[in-house]
């Protein structure tokens, strides 16, 4: 049976066995035992949290303000173990600046000046990075 | 009218033209045609994928465990096209650890053994970024 063009709620789809919810004959999403489906864009007003992973199948991850931190693991541009085959070709990609106040004794970090790669390591030695 | 305070489910949000969903009287979030927002935090137990990318406004991307992995493209620290004028300066920043695993023939990785900012290139030779 067809959706009144004014339907709100809930309705269930019997032929992909799920539960959809409408908005005025709209269907935004749908609910199963794997969990939620929205067909169109999802909005979080505050927070997204995922337990096992966030991913991307089309389009960028883009942080409008603050920082992309990983606070265990690596930063990985493509697949590291098919390096040898497929992999595209990536590059990290910054605008020039100044050195971080954060990247002292035991870390270090890479950025950019105007006109050279810059690296800064323990004791704050900043230095240029060269072949 | 005003919402029960023990009102669970949908409610039709005159005003916003909007059909709100609440948890004992807290609006939790609402649906319309553009998608699904919530109006509070939004937690997946398994994985959250998006299929035309991921966008946060306020705050910062954290991974507390596991990778960030760009499978395809790249890591841009800013807007590339607009690098000549008013984008934010940005470094990548990494903890002292050793090479990883990964970085073998045809790839590369940058990382820090605590003194120097290292570099890994093919065939997994290891040497200092230096001026």
């Amino acid at each position: 049976m067809a959706v009144s063009s004014i339907h709100n709620g809930w309705r269930w789809d019997p032929s992909n066995s799920r539960l959809d919810f409408y908005y005025r004959g709209t269907r935004v999403g749908h609910i199963n035992a794997d969990g939620l489906y929205s067909a169109l864009l999802l909005n979080a007003a505050t927070t997204i949290t995922a337990g096992t992973g966030a991913t991307t199948t089309t389009g960028n991850n883009v942080n409008t303000a603050g920082d992309e931190r990983i606070t265990a693991g690596n930063l990985r541009l493509g697949v590291v173990s098919a390096f040898l085959t497929t992999e595209p070709t990536s590059a990290a990609v910054m605008k020039e600046g100044t050195a971080p106040a954060g990247a002292i004794a035991t870390s270090g970090a890479v950025f950019s000046s105007a006109t050279v790669m810059r690296k800064i390591i323990a004791g704050s030695t900043v230095s240029n990075i060269q072949a | 009218m005003a919402v029960s305070a023990i009102h669970n489910s949908w409610r039709w949000d005159r005003a916003n033209s909007r059909l709100d969903f609440y948890y004992r009287g807290t609006r939790v979030g609402h649906i319309n045609t553009a998608g699904l927002y919530t109006a509070a935090l939004l937690n997946a137990t398994t994985t959250i994928t998006a299929g035309t990318g991921l966008t946060v406004t306020t705050g910062n991307t954290t991974n507390t465990a596991g990778d960030v992995r760009v499978t395809a493209g790249n890591v841009r620290l800013g807007v590339v096209s607009a690098f000549a004028t008013t984008e934010p300066t940005s470094a990548i920043v990494f903890k002292a650890g050793t090479a990883p695993e990964g970085a073998i023939a045809t790839s590369g990785a940058l990382y820090t053994d605590g003194t120097n900012v290292m570099k890994i290139i093919a065939a997994g030779t290891a040497s200092n970024v230096e001026t």
